[in-house]
């Protein structure tokens, strides 16, 4: 059964439209994150779930009930609909303590002492705050304040927690550290999310699915290695991950004549027609040697540029520049002649 | 005399107490609702500003004398006097505090299962509390120093103190003139500072 249902979801500001038609569902238990540069209706979206924002048309259901209906005209206020958000900005509240902010969804549902006590524990101890409970909430760290957030959102059990770029505001470190624990809190606690990101890597690294918008409608729905190893679009290609694209025309339905006469062996993903005129490469998917597989293109090397954990070369070919990233071993030198070369499996049709 | 300071002082205590409530919710209605004509609201609390507070008081005479209700020459026309000059004054200080609080805590406290009711009281009034204790101040000092529509709208039975200084000064002379205006600033100074000492423990714990 799905926890949450999107339908056809319309939301206006003034005489933009932020949404534009958007339907997906969530299952019980699954994590869907939604992706997409700044103003694609990512956040929007989110927050119409959680009754934040009044859509203009459409209809939104969790558990089955209607939580907002256009032609019903029906729309539950934020506090009846029992979805739990972590905002991006927190939203711990600075005149209360630890305790207090975790409590305030028990101590709404009016449950006893003894309850809210335990509750707020197993909350804390959850996110390694619990030594912290009577610090005043003005005094913590952002690390800290976003583990207040995250227990005070799962304290009162919450079947579905919506999170709103929340660890957008950590520095790089903490950020990946708080990755793995969300993701670990994700599996132990049985809760069905949908997260909200505009950073790629976190998208593809905590999600079972990924749903990516652009300008208020959804590009693509699949899970990470879908996104990743068959984008879309020229859109999905480019926002996620980081990929090369080739432009050309087919001369049969897996055969790819790029400009500058170089012929490459693709996948047509299913919806594609024959008429495409660009392909996607993955830029960690290229071999680069001195010189030799399938797809192979003579160039030289125009820039290396040293990223740590990767080397990213621009290689000039015939079809034009190709980005390449490999390992750090074996570095080639700017103005080395050098052959790519890589398979038809990753070298994606994109629909036009 | 004394009864005029008394008098101002009492309606400063009034006004500031029931009006920077009455103004917190009306910023709130502006600046957070999504109620329709806020924006109309705010054109109106501001306006009070703009008319010169002798023509203001003049306005409220003639209305007053006319409606049949029994309360000029009264204390009570004063006070709704006192809270209509005073609504720019304080819809800004508290407009100020407001849009300083993050929206999202509030929404939070929404999302978390809270009505409109208990958001307000457990949320936004005590993220207030600076901007609502200091609105409160500028009230009571500006009620008890208030001239131009007091000079209209006080009666024999309802003296306040700035009007009586200067008929003081047209009647009694400098020195009469000199202490009741001493005595004023006195009071109002030491109403500050027994303020200021009840307060300082919640002003302190904010960040």
């Amino acid at each position: 059964m799905n926890r949450i249902e999107l339908e056809d979801l319309v939301i206006r500001y003034g005489g933009t439209v932020a949404v534009n038609g958007v339907s997906f569902e969530v299952g019980r238990g699954e994590h869907v994150t939604l992706l997409g540069p700044s103003g694609c209706g990512k956040t929007t979206t989110l927050r119409a779930i959680a009754g934040l924002e009044q859509p203009a048309g459409g209809s939104i259901r969790i558990d089955g009930r209607a939580m907002f209906d256009a032609a019903g005209r029906k729309n539950v206020p934020a506090e009846q609909r029992g979805v739990s958000m972590v905002f991006q900005s927190y939203a711990v509240w600075p005149h209360m303590s630890v305790f207090d902010n975790v409590a305030y969804g028990l101590r709404v549902r009016k449950q006893s002492k003894a309850d809210i006590a335990a509750n707020v524990e197993r909350a804390l101890a959850l996110v390694q705050m619990k030594h912290l409970a009577d610090r005043s909430a003005s005094k913590l760290s952002g690390g800290q304040q976003q583990r207040v957030a995250l227990a005070r959102a799962i304290a009162f059990s919450p079947t579905v927690v919506l999170f709103d770029e929340p660890l957008s505001n950590l520095d790089a470190k903490l950020r990946a550290e708080m990755r793995v624990e969300l993701r670990e809190l994700q599996r132990r606690l049985d809760i069905t999310s949908v997260y909200v990101t505009h950073d790629q890597e976190e998208a593809l690294a905590i999600s079972d699915r990924v749903i990516v918008m652009n300008v208020g409608v959804i590009e693509q729905i699949g899970t990470s290695e879908e996104i990743y190893n068959r984008p879309r679009s020229r859109f999905v290609a480019d926002f996620v991950g980081s990929a090369n694209i080739i432009r050309g025309r087919l001369t049969d339905r897996t055969t790819f004549e790029a400009e500058g006469g170089a012929i490459l062996q693709v996948t047509a993903p299913p919806g594609t027609h024959g008429h495409e005129t660009e392909v996607a490469v993955r830029t960690a998917y290229i071999e680069i040697a001195p010189r030799s597989g399938n797809n192979q293109l003579v160039g030289t090397v125009r820039q290396r540029m040293f990223h740590g954990d990767f080397v990213q070369y621009v290689v000039e070919c015939s079809c034009g520049q190709l980005i390449v990233r490999r390992p750090p071993t074996n570095l080639l030198e700017e103005g080395a002649q050098v052959t790519l070369s890589f398979s038809p499996e990753h070298t994606v049709l994109l629909q036009s | 005399m004394r009864t005029a300071l008394l008098n101002s002082l009492m309606l400063g205590f009034g006004v500031a107490t029931v009006g920077v409530l009455v103004m917190a919710l009306i910023v709130w209605i502006i600046y957070r609702s999504q109620m329709r004509g806020r924006g109309a609201v705010e054109y109106l609390v501001m306006f009070p500003q703009a008319v010169p507070r002798m023509v203001f008081g003049l306005a409220l005479l003639w209305a007053w004398l006319n409606i049949p209700i029994p309360i000029y020459g009264t204390l009570w026309l004063l006070a709704l006097a006192y809270f209509t000059v005073m609504l720019p004054l304080g819809v800004r200080t508290l407009a100020g505090v407001v849009l300083q609080i993050d929206k999202s805590l509030e929404e939070c406290a929404r999302v978390c299962g809270a009505g409109w009711g208990y958001q307000m009281r457990t949320v936004t009034l005590p993220l207030l509390k600076p901007g609502i204790l200091a609105a409160w101040l500028l009230i009571f000092m500006a009620c008890v120093r208030e001239l131009g529509t007091s000079v209209f709208l006080m009666g024999p039975n309802a003296k306040v103190i700035a009007p009586s200084i200067v008929s003081a000064f047209a009647s009694s002379g400098t020195e009469l003139t000199a202490a009741m205006a001493l005595i004023q600033t006195a009071s109002v100074v030491v109403a500050l500072v027994i303020l200021f000492r009840l307060t300082r423990g919640f002003t302190e714990e904010m960040p």
